[in-house]
């Protein structure tokens, strides 16, 4: 009799350890990312960078040489010319405006590429959320394990670059 | 008698932990037979990745008939065909050897003529190019709010659209000599455009990266890799 009970006591916890084992293979996966950084180190948000900058020595190069023209006009009374002036900062402004259009216009591209690759990551790990952490404090205290940004980083790199 | 005794409740003592003991036993022996199946089913695995790897080989030792070439120049598998979703826009590219470009115009020319047209299309990489978008919007008018937007669609992706297309050929940077869009007047839920690249002899043996910025898409640049080993690995067809 003894020994039935203890046989049906080593199936129970034969059970019991399958069933926790099988709830922590099925437990879902949650993990957040360091949204900055996975932002600055997407090699698409370089390349736009890159552009951005250009962009940006070309209209200081287009400024100078206004600068130049403006000190070469001077009115009647020895002023320099105001039309040439307002051409200066007219400029100036258009160009300020170009620039930051074409900023915001880079960062809703980047942002369309990095929610498809970090979804695609998150379906292919199995994981149920990944959070943004975005130092603003949509959270507030995450373990560093679970801190995933690294290879969320590499994951949508190699993405872009096609090795994927 | 008191010996028994002691015996005896060691016995009651110790019994729950040898039954313990005994099921995490049991378990440690059901991990490892599970683990000799996982083992037994990745061995299975590697030796069909190892039969198609070598089944792939024989492919490019033979020489193939045109309709096995289109097939397995066409198949995802063998890497000349990639597909990149982003959003809403389905991105396919086939490469296209020049023997595929030949099959595919379906011409039965004498062998003459048929090595003079092989070299003058020698000239050029060649790709196509499918757009389409997840959600089958047609993908002119689904993004136009009027007849003037969709001209405008229409205008970018039948001309504008070559300048937005490069091919990095090693370390090379390669405009798009030859670009023609494919007009289907809705009849199909996707757009058809031919590319063509100056050839590059020098990198040959190099990856190529077909880089997209689609400016109606708006959604960044988008590469597309054909790996060098996939390219090497093209069989011979008998033309």
């Amino acid at each position: 009799m003894k020994n039935i009970s203890y046989i049906v006591l080593a199936f129970v916890l034969l059970l019991v350890a399958a069933l926790s084992m099988g709830m922590y293979y099925q437990m879902p996966k949650t993990a957040y990312v360091v949204t900055q950084n996975v932002f600055s180190e997407f090699q698409l948000s370089k390349d736009f960078e890159k552009r951005l900058n250009k962009l940006k020595v070309k209209h200081y190069q287009e400024l100078d040489s206004l600068k130049e023209l403006m000190g070469r006009q001077y009115d009647q009374d020895g002023q320099i010319s105001e039309t040439a002036q307002d051409r200066y900062f007219t400029t100036e402004e258009e160009q300020v405006k170009e620039r930051n259009q074409l900023a915001q216009s880079y960062n809703e591209q980047v942002w369309k590429q990095l929610n498809q690759y970090i979804r695609e990551y998150g379906e292919n790990n199995g994981y149920r959320y990944i959070y943004g952490a975005t130092g603003q404090g949509g959270i507030m205290y995450a373990k560093e394990s679970e801190d995933i940004t690294e290879v969320v980083i590499d994951y949508v790199n190699a993405r872009y670059e096609g090795d994927l | 008698m008191i010996v028994l005794r002691v015996q005896y409740k060691i016995d009651i003592h110790l019994k729950p932990f040898v039954t313990l003991l005994w099921s995490v036993g049991i378990l440690g022996i059901s991990t490892s037979c599970v683990e000799v199946s996982v083992s037994r089913n990745e061995n299975i695995q590697s030796e069909k990745v190892e039969q198609s790897r070598r089944l792939s080989e024989d492919a490019t030792m033979e020489i193939l008939v045109a309709d096995e070439y289109i097939s397995w120049v066409e198949h995802q598998k063998n890497g000349l065909r990639i597909q990149k979703a982003i959003g809403d826009y389905q991105y396919n590219v086939q490469y296209k050897p020049v023997e595929y470009v030949l099959l595919k115009e379906g011409h039965q020319l004498d062998k003459k003529v048929l090595s003079k047209q092989k070299k003058e299309l020698e000239a050029l990489e060649h790709f196509t190019l499918r757009l389409s978008t997840v959600s089958q919007k047609d993908l002119l008018k689904g993004n136009a709010s009027n007849y003037q937007a969709y001209q405008e669609i229409l205008n970018y992706y039948a001309y504008e659209m070559q300048k937005d297309i490069h091919l990095i050929d090693g370390n090379d940077t390669l405009a798009c000599m030859m670009y023609h869009f494919e007009r289907n007047y809705g009849v199909a839920p996707f757009r058809n455009f031919v590319l063509g690249f100056e050839r590059n002899s020098r990198q040959n043996k190099k990856d190529k990266v077909l880089v997209i910025h689609n400016q109606i898409a708006n959604q960044g640049i988008v590469k597309i890799k054909f790996h060098s080993d996939k390219l090497r690995q093209v069989p011979k067809v008998k033309l």
